[in-house]
């Protein structure tokens, strides 16, 4: 399934989602301010690779912010487009917030 | 207007917030009792700080609001009675089932990914 | 084709979630699929007011010309929307007062919610 966390951690909206998703069978999307824990070297992208998830920022909320040359490199990037192709490809959909 | 059973489908409701702090957890309620109204099958997850709205003996007109208890007593009076409840929400608040104000059913951490995944309908408040 | 039924939870100001939201429902018509309705439930009730935002409410005006061009539903979910002192022009008329949102935006009840979210492949909350 899909999960969508929207918040910039530290927030328990990041904890929840990685507490109460399965590990490898999870796709998340960072959204909004949530991308900023997609930035390298943070603990949080570290959470998030270890988690063994995977894991997809979106795209213009990252330009948004000017940390495009900061994300994690394991970590994928989709605009609207592919955020929407993420939704379609997975069930359900669980927005963390 | 009736839902025709064809389209009845698996809702989960997953709460995340305290009671009084934002209009959201009540009007969340809302949406859980038009569902069931309308055919739905309807089950409430309770994480985080929600949990505190499942706390007996509130007072809410002590700030003019409704008691959030009671809401929540009386919706198995509404065919609603899956309650669920993550086990670490309760343990880090110093509650137990026994506390609270509707017959929960306790899940473990690793319990809540299959339970959201066995629905057709997630939505968050 | 996927069809999507979208829950909007926030008004513009107090969360980026309705222009998430917004550019969701563009891609996603952009690509073939269908936006059954939008419904704006909470404080997301405030995308469909004319009266937010100066001079024009630019994402309600957004709204509107996709939802004209490709039949979506926008529901304001009408006891958020009363809490609030959102009216359309049926409500205003009931309550004799000036409508502060207007069509496509309508008031309607949860049922609309249950009724799109139903009937849908997807359903996607934007939240608070």
């Amino acid at each position: 399934m899909l999960h969508i966390v929207n918040k910039a951690p530290p927030h328990s909206a990041l904890d929840r989602c990685l507490r109460y998703s399965n590990g490898s069978q999870a796709i998340i999307l960072l959204i909004e301010d949530g991308v900023y824990a997609a930035v390298v070297g943070t603990e949080w992208a570290q959470q998030l690779l270890d988690s063994g998830a995977t894991i997809w920022v979106l795209e213009p909320d990252v330009e948004a912010r000017g940390i495009g040359g900061r994300i994690e490199p394991g970590i994928g990037r989709v605009d609207f487009s592919g955020f929407v192709e993420l939704c379609c490809q997975h069930h359900p959909i669980q927005s963390w917030y | 207007m009736n839902t025709p059973e064809s389209t009845a489908k698996r809702w989960l409701l997953v709460f995340q917030r305290p009671p009084y702090g934002s209009a959201l957890a009540r009007e969340a309620v809302d949406v859980a009792l038009a569902a069931a109204a309308f055919g739905q099958q309807v089950s409430l997850l309770f994480l985080g700080n929600s949990v505190w709205q499942l706390l007996p003996n509130q007072q809410g007109d002590a700030i003019g609001h409704k008691d959030f208890d009671r809401q929540l007593g009386a919706l198995p009076m509404y065919d609603i009675d899956q309650f669920f409840v993550a086990a670490d929400a309760l343990t880090a608040r110093g509650l137990a089932a026994t506390d609270l104000v509707l017959p929960v059913t306790v899940l473990e951490p690793a319990a809540i990914a299959p339970l959201l995944a066995s629905h057709d309908i997630v939505l968050s408040f | 084709m996927t069809t999507f039924a979208l829950m909007v939870q926030s008004s513009p100001l107090s969360s980026q979630n309705a222009t998430t939201a917004l550019n969701f429902a563009k891609a996603a018509i952009a690509a073939g699929h269908r936006v059954l309705r939008v419904f704006f439930f909470h404080d997301g009730v405030i995308c469909g007011d004319d009266r937010a935002g100066y001079p024009h409410n630019e994402p309600a005006t957004e709204w509107k010309a996709l939802a004209s061009e490709h039949g979506i539903d926008l529901v304001l979910c009408a006891p958020s929307a009363l809490r609030r002192g959102v009216v359309d022009e049926g409500q205003a008329a009931r309550l004799g007062r000036q409508p502060t949102a207007t069509a496509p935006f309508a008031l309607s009840g949860l049922g609309q919610w249950v009724e799109a979210a139903a009937a849908a492949d997807r359903v996607v909350t934007f939240g608070v």
